[in-house]
């Protein structure tokens, strides 16, 4: 079999076909292409269904220092104290399992791995600390934690 | 050949991009959140401000899926929760009232109060309320909204004066002497009960009955069903049962609103009811039976004077001659009749027999009487060939026999008055 | 590129992995295209030989082949809008839920917050409309061409089987939104199924052989249209009917190629073949076989091999127009009118009228007549007569010239009128004054299967082609006259069941006098 890459070749009838029809073929095709990418967007979603990952805690009168409150359809510990408030995961950064909560800090009931009450790894399997939640007040007072934004841990809400 | 490739593919161009422009630049939403950003502002807040930076311009929605609803409201109405923008136009508007402190928009949404069409992101689908096409549950708005709080709530709140207004008429015109409402009821009419559900489709009403009604019931075609069958119940079908009841049009839109919060489905809620019910006195019991099931056809207090199409005696009978009739005369002997049909239900039961001469001659006279609310009365026409007139329904099955009993008491009781 | 696997392979298997994965690009092309770069004619020959989609092709398509006014491109625009449909329907498969409670609210998530999907659905909805018209006409062309003859007799009935699963796509698609619109017109649809209990009830033998109910059975998988049969109609319209299409459509296209492309006239007019591309190299070599094609410079025994040039770039060019034409129509159409759609589904309200999709809606007129006769009887009649007219048809007539002679346009003229004075005038007689029943109330529903206005147009149509086949004493002019008149029945009877019939199937001048709802 040859290797033959000279264009040069080509027939006359050819090239002046495509000289007329180049620029339309290229239309052509960048319609289809512009077409293609407005349909393909489809798979991707604005929305997403589910839950927005937002609640609502309760203004500040609800969460005088000291108090501690477990909102369980949103596996999120609120704590307050006297530096402010703030909300700390209760899924453990392991394999997902909830952990719960003693006087010491989180325990993992699957592998066994140990928080303290900042939510700082102490022990066990788990690679990272329990993250933290930003907190923030809604012009009406209320409290809300946003699942979707993390603060550094010991960033309290005043 | 070529030209047509040039063409089409412009076209395809031109389309998809006016539809990429439709979609993503020119809806709604998005000039809202603009603004609303401008606004934020504006209002001249350092923390605030510090908020419009981190407020992204993009759909939203609230996700409730046990209700199988979806309410993307709040990709407008975005100042929703936001006391500040009290005094703003609509959709930049903070919520009125103090509504949404206990009912959190993230627990129940919008549409669960304000109907609508909460799947839309633009406010002429999302209001669904245009005169000439068909929506499945037009937006709510004053005083009708009203009707929406008793799919969860059971007492009567203070917040609805035209809902409490139009249940006690409910409650005291005897409308359940024709209709069902949660299956209880007479049969002469249609069941009461999902009347509120249905969709404008359902039940058309005449549509040009009336346009200026129309127009105040904001095109929606439930509504105007309702309404228009409680103010003028011969408009459509025009040979019904039904009398024209003389409402006038705020007591028929107060009823309108009591009747469209008869719904078959509570919207995977419970109903909420902080009072317990408490057991009437028998005389008040009867007096509420005979409220609910009766006054239509025999009057307020059974005074009777409601005329009966081709019957030959052309008036429903009254009944608060009841005692004449059945030769109680007596003070006395009333309250005997009437202490015996608590204790013991049907006379014929009572043991001790009360002690009074006509106690015999009365037992005949209540046997017929109870014989009549049980099995009804086939009535007499004027015009034999003329249509039929209202029959007197039989209550067997859907009266208690308690319930019947203290009917009979309460007009005995009827005497003095 | 066969060179490339001789090149010399370093010692070591590590360093030959190594060396193979920097060639991989070279090596992934040659076992996608199985050659390297050639001389421009053999590559256009080696492209197609080579390829299984380009093979579709033979390597040079005659100049007539390409008349864009001998095919209009109709056949490939329905490959194109069959395209655009897959694609659109992968898409809608996405988010769609076929339960009967979920269904209503995905399209409506469709159309308000699905990126694009507004009009992808529409795009969906406009071509498979395009697809139904586009095929018809399609099927009409090859006839009034005469294409069907000469080895293609098998192909026109594969093209009848594409025909009836178009029709079968568009209407199970049709119940998907769940709304009062597909409900009700599916509901009609399937009571055609349920048609034959008409006539093993006029028969009396309903009680042990009730074949309408078990049909309606099949289709339903219940008595009453439900989640069951939602899934049996997503089923139908996402897996079972688009696989037997595409099966066919390859078989199809197979079959195009066997029969040596598109028909043509055995003599051609120098005539036909202006606006053709040209081909005016001189071939002067001698080789036959399958080498003839393979080079520009090799003469071909043909007698008209001059007419023959390459495929590509002359066939796929127009097919590429083709498809952008029919996808410009189709995008265009879907931004400027939305696909319908109404209130959910209510069992216990029917749409009033309630109408089968446009393209049964002929259908459904003749139905009102008689339910088995119209929408089992004819329908089954006339597709088996299309199936048959290759095969009486066998006359040695020209092909691939549009009717075929002088007499063929007129016989075809005169068919035309006389179907639309048959059709219209039945249709105003029945208005006017009725059928059977409506004179002899006490008729049997037998006689009403058998003597019908549907069944009357029928004969009248046979005894036109009789009429012609004697006359002209040409199967092919009796055949011509009896397409054209199902062409125009048809035509007549889908115009007259979507714009003048109205609520109750009562007759109106106009959509606009049905009384308000």
């Amino acid at each position: 079999m040859q290797e033959n890459v000279d264009n040069t070749k080509k027939s006359g009838i050819t090239r002046r076909f495509f000289m007329g029809w180049g620029l339309a073929i290229v239309i052509g095709m960048a319609s289809l292409a512009f077409f293609l990418l407005t349909v393909l967007r489809m798979p991707f979603p604005f929305l997403l269904p589910g839950k927005s990952g937002r609640f609502k805690i309760g203004t500040m009168a609800d969460l005088p220092p000291g108090r501690t409150k477990y909102f369980e359809d949103d596996q999120v510990y609120v704590f307050s104290d006297q530096d402010g408030i703030f909300a700390i995961s209760a899924v453990c950064t392991h394999l997902g399992c909830i952990v719960s909560k003693d006087d010491n800090g989180f325990v993992c009931p699957c592998h066994g791995s140990r928080y303290n009450l900042e939510g700082k790894l102490e022990k066990g399997p788990a690679p990272k600390d329990l993250p933290w939640y930003s907190v923030s007040r809604l012009p009406n007072g209320q409290l809300i934690v946003d699942k979707k934004k993390s603060v550094k841990p010991g960033v309290k809400f005043i | 050949m070529k030209i047509l490739l040039y063409i089409s593919s412009i076209i395809i161009i031109i389309f998809s991009g006016l539809y990429l422009y439709q979609e993503n630049i020119a809806p709604e939403w998005r000039s809202h959140q603009l603004t609303y950003i401008d606004m934020l502002e504006e209002k001249s807040d350092p923390e605030t401000i510090q908020a419009s930076y981190s407020f992204p311009v993009k759909l939203r929605q609230i996700y409730l899926p046990e209700m199988n609803r979806v309410d993307r409201c709040v990709s407008c109405h975005v100042t929703m929760e936001d006391p500040r923008f009290e005094k703003e136009e609509n959709p930049l508007m903070a919520h009125p009232g103090e509504y949404l402190e206990k009912h959190d928009p993230e627990k129940y949404g919008c549409t669960i109060c304000h109907d609508g069409q909460g799947r839309a992101v633009n406010w002429k689908d999302a209001a669904a309320d245009e005169p000439d096409v068909y929506w499945t549950t037009p937006i709510l708005r004053k005083p009708f909204l009203e009707a929406n709080c008793y799919h969860c709530h059971v007492d009567l709140l203070k917040e609805t004066p035209y809902y409490s207004l139009g249940k006690q008429y409910f409650e005291t015109g005897g409308c359940l002497g024709c209709h069902k409402r949660d299956g209880k009821g007479g049969y002469l009419g249609p069941e009461l009960r999902g009347l509120g559900d249905a969709s404008s489709y359902i039940k058309f009403p005449v549509k040009d009955f009336n346009q200026n009604t129309f127009t105040q019931l904001n095109y929606n075609r439930n509504l105007a069903y309702i309404f228009e069958s409680v103010r003028f119940p011969g408009a459509q079908p025009e040979e019904t049962l039904m009398f024209d009841f003389k409402f006038s049009d705020e007591d028929a839109r107060a009823i309108t609103v009591y009747i469209k919060s008869l719904t078959a489905y509570p919207d995977g809620t419970q109903r909420l009811s902080q009072k317990p019910v408490s057991a009437l006195p028998f005389i008040k019991k009867g007096q509420e039976t005979f409220h609910l099931y009766c006054t239509a056809c025999h009057g307020k207090k059974g005074k009777g004077g409601v005329k009966n199409p081709n019957y030959a005696k052309d008036y429903i009978p009254k009944l608060n001659t009841l005692s004449e009739i059945m030769f109680l005369y007596k003070v006395e002997d009333r309250n005997a009749v009437i202490s015996t049909l608590e204790t013991f239900g049907d006379l014929l039961d009572a043991d001790p027999k009360p002690d009074f001469r006509g106690f015999f001659k009365a037992i005949a006279k209540y046997m017929s009487v109870k014989s009549i609310i049980l099995n009804g009365h086939i009535v007499e026409k004027k015009d034999s060939d003329g249509p039929t007139p209202i029959n007197m329904p039989t209550w067997e099955k859907s009266l208690s026999d308690d319930e019947v009993f203290s009917v009979i008491a309460y007009l005995i009781s009827l005497y003095d008055q | 590129m066969r060179k490339a696997d001789l090149e010399e392979t370093p010692e070591g298997a590590i360093k030959r992995s190594l060396v193979n994965l920097a060639r991989l690009p070279r090596h992934l092309k040659s076992s996608v295209m199985r050659h390297g770069a050639k001389d421009a004619g053999r590559l256009k020959s080696q492209l197609i030989l080579s390829s299984i989609f380009l093979h579709i092709h033979s390597i040079k398509t005659h100049r007539f082949s390409l008349r864009w006014n001998y095919t209009f491109g109709l056949g490939i625009m329905c490959i194109g809008l069959f395209a655009i449909l897959s694609l659109s329907g992968f898409l809608l498969m996405i988010y769609y839920k076929p339960d009967t409670a979920q269904a209503y609210s995905s399209i409506k998530d469709l159309i308000y917050v699905i990126p694009s999907g507004r009009l992808v659905r529409n795009i969906h909805r406009w071509a498979a409309h395009l697809m139904v018209i586009a095929s018809f006409l399609h099927m009409a062309r090859v006839f009034y061409t005469g294409a069907y003859k000469r080895g293609r007799e098998f192909n026109w009935n594969i093209g009848l089987a594409l025909f009836v699963l178009t029709l079968g796509l568009s209407f199970t698609g049709y119940l998907l939104p769940w709304d009062q619109l597909a409900y009700w017109a599916t509901t009609i649809g399937v009571n055609i199924a349920a048609s034959p209990t008409e006539l093993t009830d006029a028969l009396n033998i309903t009680g042990f052989f009730d074949i309408g109910t078990k049909l309606k059975h099949l289709l339903l998988g219940a008595d009453q249209i439900a989640n069951d049969a939602l899934i049996r109609f997503y089923f139908l319209h996402c897996i079972l009917l688009p696989f037997f299409m595409t099966l066919f459509v390859a078989i199809h296209i197979w079959r195009i190629r066997k029969n040596g492309g598109l028909s043509r006239p055995d003599c051609i007019d120098e005539e036909w073949l202006k606006g053709t591309p040209e081909n005016n190299k001189v071939n002067n070599a001698t080789k036959s076989g399958l080498f003839q094609h393979t080079d520009d410079s090799v003469k071909t025994k043909r007698s008209d091999a001059e007419n023959l040039v390459h495929s590509i770039p002359h066939a796929f060019l127009k097919e590429f127009v083709a498809v952008v034409f029919i996808l410009a129509i189709t995008v265009a159409l879907s931004s400027l009118f939305d696909a319908p759609l109404k209130e959910p589904a209510n069992l216990f309200i029917p749409e009033n009228p309630a109408k089968a999709p446009w393209y049964l809606v002929g259908i459904q007129e003749l139905v009102s007549y008689s339910a088995f006769m119209g929408g089992i009887g004819i329908p089954i009649i006339g597709l088996f007569v299309l199936a048959l007219i290759p095969y009486i048809d066998r006359d040695k007539g020209a092909i691939g010239i549009w009717f075929e002679n002088k007499t063929g346009i007129r016989v075809t003229k005169l068919s035309a009128c006389y179907a639309l004075i048959c059709c219209v005038t039945m249709l105003a007689f029945t208005i006017v004054f009725g059928w059977l029943r409506a004179w002899f109330p006490d008729i049997p529903q037998f006689l009403i299967i058998l003597i019908n206005p549907g069944t009357i147009l029928v004969l009248m149509f046979a005894a036109w082609s009789l009429f012609v086949l004697q006359r002209y004493d040409s199967i092919r002019m009796g055949a011509m006259a009896l397409f054209t008149c199902f062409f125009i029945a048809v035509i007549i009877l889908t115009y007259f069941a979507s714009v003048h019939r109205g609520p109750n199937w009562d007759f109106y001048w106009w959509p606009s006098l049905w009384a308000n709802h």
